[in-house]
């Protein structure tokens, strides 16, 4: 045993000091997982951010309220045109996303929707390019939102609420196309508003130190908060990215040290180790050790940076202390096939690349298996590339049982075992 | 039968589809004898050499190493050590951990493995590069480890296959001296070169092989009789001697050749005639001669 422990601890030594190696087996798997996790959305700064542009032709004080509230949307970044022609290139040029026109009849009375100044308010014009259709469907929430977030405010503060109601009493006054009799329920409305106001006002409504909605809508509205049921779905894309990293991690480990098989060949050392006093199994046994081992550490690796760094939760970690092993295991035996498939270095490069490719596109290394359509799911079963991301995966979020877990990592384990065999079979024929 | 040696080899033969490559070959190298293979490109001579330390399996024969028989074994194998041409070193490891990795392997350890290795950076010449990688080190520098690599673990018997192939001047006398104190050690060497100034100062015998076969095997002097031919004296005379004189050899225009086993006796008759010389050249047979009479003058790779 000594012996392959020295033969692994030569390879892993060869192994830090190779930097392409190092970059295929650590550094790639790590930007994988840093771009995808981001792609998909768990990049830490600010995402889905919708660029417009606002021409705020009313300049009223609703106005400008208005555009200062639509800014302080976290799903919008709002600049101001002076002139529509401008705003209307710049979302022709798609340097942002739409434009908002606030014609000069724009208004966000809390009466707006309510009949009489209909025609008036509202009056928003939304420039969108057609094919965005997703994005003007989220705009248009947005800027409801917004709107309605105004009357909120004017529902809440008495004050301006009795100035709303004033001035629609005004207006009731002055209406000669109305006939007593509606005059006279509009009146007795706009007067049980007004005082309703009053004895808010007077009951302090608006000096309470807790929102005005909070306050409007408290015992009118009981809020319930409930949990979104998390069991088996992944609470990050880099808990989804960060499994497949570490299978491409395993990859690059495979490739390299297959690679260096083949150099011991072409290089003569391997000349000097078969007429050294070793068996030729301790020297296979020794490189098999040596991609075990690095496997396995780079694994961890990954995952320390992925949970230390991005918050990646690990659901089991007593179940990932069972795939890891396992998952490394089954690339060591992938190794030891890739080492046979060429006599020269560039050929075992290139033909352990073949061998990859499709395991890695149809097992999930390239489109996450949650994501996969049924058909390519139920191709998947050919490749080891799914199963070691489903073992992984199914420590880190899938919450699987020791008894779920048990079929990936059977298969993981005699894929090992069994490419190991073929590998070390084909490799004594070569000699 | 063969006279019993640290080495028998008996019979050997091996074929690669239908090319022969060793064609039923008898070898016995003594202990502490260094023995020379000598040979041509593509004469069997590394063939030969992988089977004698079991790196491939003969088709028929036998190899013998004393005592303990199968050179598969890995007791015996632990007395082995194998400078193969190729440089087989790692060069991403320092000279010193590729020493002590391959002490390693042949079961040093402790204090015997730091010995050994300080031995080998002495043996290479590297002690003051002990901590660099192989990758920085020149060709001469990297030859001179990977014959320390071979001799780490002190083996009784240590094959050399062509040590000093693309060296400058001065690694490869350090090459030649410490084989030198390898045999002085009473190493047994098994060495292959084109190079015959190297066999004629290393080798205590030669074996000069072609074609899968051993065609002659003697010590230097034993192969320079029996194949060398006759020396050669070459005179350029200053003016074409008179038709009475009487000169041996052949002369054409002004020169004179001479082939003879008594040179020197034929330098004197020279002198004793009525002619003026003005260069004299004398050929003695060498290894040389005899590999090229033996194997002939045929490029072998084209």
């Amino acid at each position: 045993m000594s012996i392959i422990i020295t033969l692994a601890l030569k390879d892993l030594k060869l192994f830090t000091r190779d930097r392409l190696a190092v970059f295929w087996a650590v550094a790639f798997p790590l930007l994988f997982a840093l771009f995808f996790g981001s792609v998909f959305g768990g990049g830490g700064g600010p995402r889905g951010v919708m660029p417009i542009v606002v021409i705020d032709d009313a300049n009223t004080d609703a106005s400008r309220a208005f555009v200062k509230r639509l800014g302080e949307s976290d799903s919008l970044a709002v600049d101001t045109v002076e002139s529509a022609q401008e705003a209307d290139n710049l979302v022709r040029r798609g340097k942002r996303v739409a434009y908002l026109k606030l014609t000069p009849e724009f208004s966000d009375s809390v009466f707006a929707l309510f009949g009489g100044a209909q025609q008036d308010s509202a009056s928003i014009e939304l420039g969108v390019d057609p094919a965005r259709s997703a994005e003007r469907g989220m705009l248009v929430g947005l800027v409801t939102q917004t709107l309605f977030s105004g009357m909120t405010e004017q529902f809440t503060d008495p004050q301006q609420m009795m100035a709303q109601v004033t001035s629609m009493k005004a207006t009731l006054d002055d209406a000669e196309d109305l006939n007593p009799a509606q005059k006279k329920s509009l009146d007795q409305l706009f007067d049980a508003l007004g005082e309703f106001s009053e004895s808010a006002d007077a009951s302090g409504m608006n000096d309470s130190a807790q929102q005005p909605t909070q306050s409007l809508t408290s015992g009118l509205v009981a809020t319930k908060e409930v949990g979104r049921d998390r069991k088996g779905t992944p609470r990050s894309p880099f808990q989804i990215t960060f499994a497949s990293a570490i299978v491409w991690g395993l990859v690059g480990c495979a490739t390299t040290f297959a690679a260096s098989l083949v150099r011991e060949r072409t290089m003569g050392t391997m000349l000097r180790l078969r007429t050294a006093p070793l068996r030729q199994w301790q020297v296979l046994g020794g490189k098999g050790l040596a991609c075990f081992t690095a496997g396995l550490t780079i694994s961890c690796l990954l995952l320390t940076v992925g949970v230390a760094g991005l918050g990646v939760q690990v659901g089991s970690p007593g179940l990932l202390l069972v795939a890891l092993p396992c998952a490394a295991a089954c690339f060591t035996g992938i190794m030891m096939v890739m080492s046979v498939i060429g006599k020269t270095e560039a050929a075992v490069a290139g033909g352990s690349w073949v061998i990859v490719m499709p395991m890695a596109m149809l097992g999930g290394g390239m489109i996450p298996l949650v994501s996969m359509p049924s058909w390519m799911l139920t191709a998947s079963n050919i490749s080891p590339f799914k199963y070691a991301i489903l073992a992984i995966e199914g420590a880190i979020w899938r919450d699987l049982t020791l008894a779920e877990l048990a079929l990936p990592v059977t298969i993981l384990l005699g894929l090992a075992l069994g490419l190991y065999a073929v590998g070390v079979v084909l490799f004594r024929r070569q000699h | 039968m063969l006279p019993s040696g640290l080495i028998n080899a008996q019979g050997l033969t091996k074929s690669f589809g239908e090319v022969a490559a060793v064609r039923g070959i008898d070898l016995t190298i003594a202990a502490a004898e260094t023995f020379g293979l000598l040979g041509p490109n593509g004469a069997g001579k590394s063939t030969t050499i992988h089977m004698l330390i079991g790196a491939l399996r003969p088709d028929a024969g036998s190899v013998v190493i004393e005592p303990g028989g199968d050179v598969t074994d890995p007791n015996v194998r632990r007395r082995l050590g194998v400078a193969p041409q190729d440089l087989a070193i790692y060069p991403d490891l320092t000279a010193e951990e590729n020493l002590a990795f391959f002490g390693k392997i042949y079961g040093l350890s402790g204090r015997r493995l730091t010995e050994r290795v300080d031995w080998g950076l002495e043996f290479s010449g590297l002690t003051s590069r002990r901590r660099d990688r192989v990758n920085t080190y020149s060709g001469g520098m990297k030859r001179r480890l990977n014959l320390a690599c071979a001799a780490v673990h002190e083996p009784a018997v240590l094959l050399c296959d062509e040590p000093t192939v693309g060296v400058d001047p001065q690694s490869r006398n350090h090459i030649f001296e410490s084989i030198e104190a390898l045999k002085a050690d009473g190493c047994t060497l098994l060495y292959t070169t084109h190079y015959m100034e190297e066999a004629e100062r290393l080798c205590d015998r030669v074996a000069v092989m072609d074609h899968g076969e051993i065609l002659a095997v003697g010590t230097v002097a034993e192969l320079v009789d029996a194949h060398g031919g006759l020396a050669e004296v070459q005179a350029e005379l200053t003016a074409p001697p008179d038709e009475s004189t009487q000169l041996p050899g052949t002369l054409c225009g002004t020169s004179l050749v001479v082939q003879t086993d008594r040179p020197f006796d034929v330098v004197g008759e020279l002198a004793k005639l009525d002619i003026e010389v003005s260069s004299l050249r004398l050929d003695q047979p060498n290894l040389e001669r005899v590999f090229l009479g033996l194997t002939g003058r045929k490029l072998r790779d084209s």
